[in-house]
């Protein structure tokens, strides 16, 4: 056996941590600085129980395994105890959430009302307003009011039009969710075939050509990109509405397909670099070549094998990027003249209706809260490796 | 399977801390690296015509000619005039002095800030790293630019709108992954401490993480500014950035966005400036973290 | 009597960042029905790729230059697009990895991992590959075959995942199995269970083995017959019990002595001075000689090839008489 003893000493510390690195990805799982490495010289025999890693020439004890630990140790299954955990962990954020909104108003300088009622306002219809928002209560029952309107729906009254937020908000909801779901899946149907395009002809001239075509995505507003393309396909082709969203269904979706595309091209390049080099890991695995080893055909390995795998990065990397597609659709429906979400809190900035953007501002947070926990929940569902985390 | 190198060649390569300065042939790197003189050139570029406005931009930004409204390209007016009869070149030059002013300043505070924030939280741990990344979690929970809207909206438009909204939002990103990189930095160095190195004094051990650090914060940085950029820039389409007559690319696509059945250019000019700057500053992101963390 | 496996001038080449090198330089051995051939070597001799490259397996930065690989005396293209599919003479071939963690899907479920090739490949019926498959736990020793049929790679031990691994090698029926370090990566003692099943199943199928690993002391309990590789090149090759008795190679010798020798445990190993040298960057001549203490002028200038020096036995060394005479020397006195 060809052995370098070593002692403690004698591993540099780059060299140690690399190497606790390299077993700890091995083995699925992050390198932790809690985790308790021993080392040892090496013998011919090791009876402690430990598991021994040759790596190269050097041959390394293993820290056991670490103990899961978990309060829900009753729940007989992994998966629903991993549901559980999951959903418990965002719980602490929508707190968070819902004091970031409630400390807006605070962030207003100067006299809130006097401030969103602008230069004219008669000090009665400030003090009014400061009565409605309840600026004139303690901050901590002001808080309480707010919670307690939370947990009942209400999300405040909108000062423009002394009706309840809710109600203004409402109809505007659907189309900014559509709008979200067809730019979604555009950024999937375009990124995945390009990033699988990319990674499997490696160096060779489709890889850049997908890589030039994300970097120019990379600096672009996604807002732009909407104006050029309805000057291409609106103004001059005439495929498209100008704007606008329709009554019927499929004029929905008609009006949505080029806001869509825009929105998805805010991501797009992010996810094509990312998952190229996701899908160069999973196709130059080993477990790749023992599929090609067993003698299956080159599409099956490709579609049960490799996308099975390439999938989860995906799908993690787009709950990452969720957040700032949803974000992105702001200004498009501005762009494009849709009465969504996000159009409606820009007109409510116009109106210096505080309320209403408040409110939407929360139903935005939330909406993204929830898709990552979906996410989370469908990465963890395809690959078995995350319910033991 | 490796390629035929030594093994031990393989684990040594990692990011081991040294000081930048010790790593030799860091320039010479640099000036091997294709994307980062692409993204050099390309963001030096711009800098310098932006810098040179007052040199090269031939009219003021606000300067109206009202005798010649909309034209195009010509001797006078090298990209045309908009509705006001100003000069399109200046107001290019002009507006991206601003926006880029305004984007690469609002990245400083979150920079330090989450540099700061992020060495300390991976370097101490305990409830304070707990309390923070509950707080980091919270600000990426909502989209970016809503966050930004609302706190544009609150605290007020403009320039100083802008810094303020981004020094709350954007360090987030910067304090995680510091404080990722810290975590590993620091058990190495305790490590090394512990074996009588005399690398136990604090301050030499900021020495080894830090310079570690902050190459990939730098790194990170590049592609923040663009981020940055693009949303001042969306934020000026929207009216709530940069106000008017200040120049800004963004309110110049708004102005422009009324014309495009006849002058379509206004409204894209802006926009491919935009482009320009965001792909030569992610070169130069990219080209960077390929100098400074060799494979 | 035409081996099974026949390997002629396999050279393989790698290319890493802009430079490329022969990772594999001209190997070529035979196998037997029924033998065992071990291949040692350290990291970086090339001897995965050799096994890599037989199977079609090379990853992207290798490339197969030339080479013959015949079995059962119909040669094989490794090298072709589309090779092992529908190569009947290839299917005869199965490979083992090192790291069964790495080398299994992560989110297929063990049986269907092993059932898959029967199923697939052989065309069985669905029932009939999972009771392949189930069979296949049982020969490789893995208990309750049932339950371990659902479960998970990264829920095993690492030796029953090797023993998996085994499995999935022995689904296609292989009259080959070549094993890349099947057992550097277990602990000791599953390290002979695994050599042990491997034993066995050679008994039971009549199967052939190549075994590649860098670890000398495994070597006597698994084949018959042993190549040492350097820097892509074979230097010695023979039966195992002379060539680890006797080597007629300075660096098998070297390997030897920095081996651990169970008989003097407290002796300090001896490792061989220098270190494996820059694959970019060979020496010339005999690619062992600045590490080599009979090393002459010669050693650095003439291309130094395999020669027979015994009945069964080969090695690439000029002053390979001399090192039996040296070796001879102590037990005469």
């Amino acid at each position: 056996m060809t052995v370098i003893e070593f002692a403690r000493h004698d591993l540099a510390p780059p060299l140690r941590l690399a190497l606790e690195s390299h077993l700890c990805r091995q083995q699925g799982r992050e390198w932790e600085s809690e985790d308790v490495w021993e080392y040892q010289a090496a013998g011919p025999s090791s009876d402690k129980g430990v598991r021994t890693v040759p790596v190269g020439e050097v041959t390394v004890l293993l820290a056991p395994e670490r103990e899961e630990r978990s309060a829900l140790g009753h729940l007989a299954s992994p998966s629903l105890r991993y549901v559980v955990r999951r959903i418990l962990l965002s719980i602490p954020v929508l707190v968070g959430v819902v004091v970031v909104t409630f400390l807006l108003l605070r962030l207003i300088p100067g006299d809130p009302a006097r401030t969103l009622l602008g230069v004219h306002a008669t000090p009665a219809a400030i003090n009014a307003l400061r009565h409605q928002l309840g600026l004139d209560e303690p901050i901590w029952r002001q808080f309480w009011a707010y919670v307690y309107g939370l947990a009942h729906g209400n999300l405040g009254r909108s000062i423009y039009y002394q009706a309840p937020v809710s109600s203004v908000i409402a109809p505007c909801l659907p189309l900014t969710a559509a709008l979200v779901l067809i730019a979604t899946f555009f950024a999937i149907v375009i990124t995945v075939p390009m990033a699988a395009l990319a990674a499997t002809h490696k160096e060779r001239p489709s890889d850049h050509a997908v890589r030039v075509f994300s970097l120019m995505g990379l600096g672009m507003p996604s807002f732009w990109l909407g104006i050029i393309l309805i000057i291409i396909f609106s103004v001059d082709l005439h495929w498209f509405p100008v704007g606008g969203y329709g009554t019927t269904f499929w004029q929905h979706v008609h009006s949505l397909v080029l806001p869509g595309l825009c929105a998805a091209f805010a991501i797009v390049p992010v996810l094509i670099r990312s998952l190229r080099v996701g899908m160069l890991e999973v196709l130059g695995a080993d477990f790749v070549a023992t599929a090609r080893a067993k003698g299956l055909r080159a599409w099956r390995v490709t579609f049960v094998h490799v996308a099975r795998n390439a999938l989860i990065p995906t799908l993690t990397l787009l709950g990452i990027n969720i957040a700032y597609l949803i974000g992105g659709t702001v200004v498009i429906e501005r762009v494009f003249g849709l009465n969504g979400l996000g159009n409606a809190m820009l007109n409510a900035i116009d109106l210096r209706d505080f309320p209403v953007v408040q409110g939407i501002t929360l139903i935005y947070a939330v909406g993204v809260i929830g898709v990552i926990l979906i996410t989370d929940l469908v990465t963890a569902r395809l690959d078995p490796r995350l319910r033991l985390k | 399977m490796s390629t035929a190198l030594a093994s031990s060649a393989g684990l040594g390569d990692s990011e081991a801390p040294q000081t930048v300065a010790g790593r030799p042939g860091l320039g010479s790197r640099a000036l091997h690296s294709p994307t980062f003189m692409a993204g050099a050139i390309m963001t030096t570029t711009i800098v310098a015509l932006v810098v040179l406005a007052p040199v090269i931009g031939r009219y003021s930004p606000v300067a109206l000619d009202p005798l010649h409204p909309l034209s195009g390209p010509s001797g006078l007016h090298w990209l045309g005039t908009d509705e006001l009869g100003r000069d399109t070149w200046s107001r290019l030059l002009y507006g991206g002095r601003t926006d880029l002013q305004v984007g690469f300043l609002a990245v400083v505070f979150p920079f330090c800030f989450g540099v700061f924030i992020g060495t300390v939280c991976g370097y101490f741990g305990g409830r304070l790293d707990a309390a923070v990344m509950r707080v980091v979690d919270v600000v990426l929970a909502f989209p970016f630019f809503v966050l930004i809207i609302a706190l544009v909206f609150v605290v007020g438009v403009g320039t100083h709108g802008i810094y303020i909204a981004f020094g709350l939002t954007d360090w987030v990103v910067y304090a995680r992954t510091t404080r990722s990189a810290t975590m590993i930095a620091r058990n190495l160095d305790w490590v090394a401490a512990a074996e009588g190195g005399g690398l136990s004094r604090t301050r030499v051990l900021w020495r080894h993480i830090l310079p570690n650090t902050i190459t990939q914060a730098i790194v990170y940085s590049m592609s923040d500014i663009v981020i940055v950029i693009l949303a001042v820039v969306a934020l000026g389409y929207l009216g709530l950035g940069i106000q008017p007559p200040a120049p800004d690319w963004g309110s110049m696509i708004t102005d422009g966005q009324s014309f495009l059945q006849s002058d379509q250019w206004l409204a894209i000019l802006p926009g491919i400036a935009v482009v320009f700057t965001g792909i030569g500053l992610s070169l130069l992101g990219d080209g960077l973290a390929d100098v400074l963390r060799p494979e | 009597m035409t081996p099974l496996l026949e390997v002629e001038d396999l050279v393989v080449e790698v290319r890493h960042q802009s430079s490329a090198f022969r990772a594999v330089n001209g190997v070529s051995f035979s196998l037997e029905r029924g033998a065992a051939l071990a291949i040692v070597g350290e990291s970086g001799s090339g001897k995965s790729l050799t096994l890599r490259a037989i199977m079609g397996l090379l990853p992207n930065s290798g490339r197969l230059l030339s080479g013959r690989v015949v079995v059962g005396g119909v040669e094989l293209d490794p090298g072709a697009r589309g090779y092992g599919r529908g190569h009947r003479q290839r299917e005869r071939m199965s490979i083992v990895f090192q790291d069964a963690l790495s080398a299994l899907n992560p989110v297929a479920t063990v049986g269907h991992q092993i059932a898959e090739a029967p199923r697939h490949v052989l065309g069985l019926s669905r029932h009939a590959s999972r009771q392949r498959a189930m069979e296949l736990l049982r020969q490789v020793g893995i208990p309750d075959p049932e339950r371990r049929y659902g479960a998970f790679p990264h829920e095993l031990s690492g030796g029953t995942r090797q023993r998996v691994m085994i499995a999935i090698a022995l689904s296609s029926d292989p009259a080959i199995l070549l094993c890349d370090e099947p057992t550097t990566a277990l602990d000791v003692t599953i390290q002979t269970q695994i050599l042990a099943l491997l034993a066995d199943l050679r008994a039971e199928r009549g199967l052939s083995l190549v075994f590649v690993t860098h670890d000398l002391g495994v070597v006597g309990q698994v084949a018959e017959e042993l190549a040492v590789m350097y820097t892509g090149r074979l230097v010695e090759t023979g039966p195992t019990a002379q060539v680890l008795a006797a080597p007629r190679h300075p660096y098998t010798a070297g390997l030897l002595a920095a081996a651990l020798d169970v008989d003097t445990p407290d002796r300090e190993p001896l490792a061989i001075p220098g270190s494996l040298p820059d694959p970019r960057q060979l020496p010339s001549g005999c690619t062992f000689h600045p590490r080599c203490a009979l090393a002459t002028l010669e050693c650095a200038t003439t291309d130094v090839v395999l020669e027979p020096v015994g009945p069964l036995r080969q090695a690439a060394c000029l002053h390979s008489d001399q090192l039996a005479l040296l070796q001879a020397a102590p037990s005469r006195g």
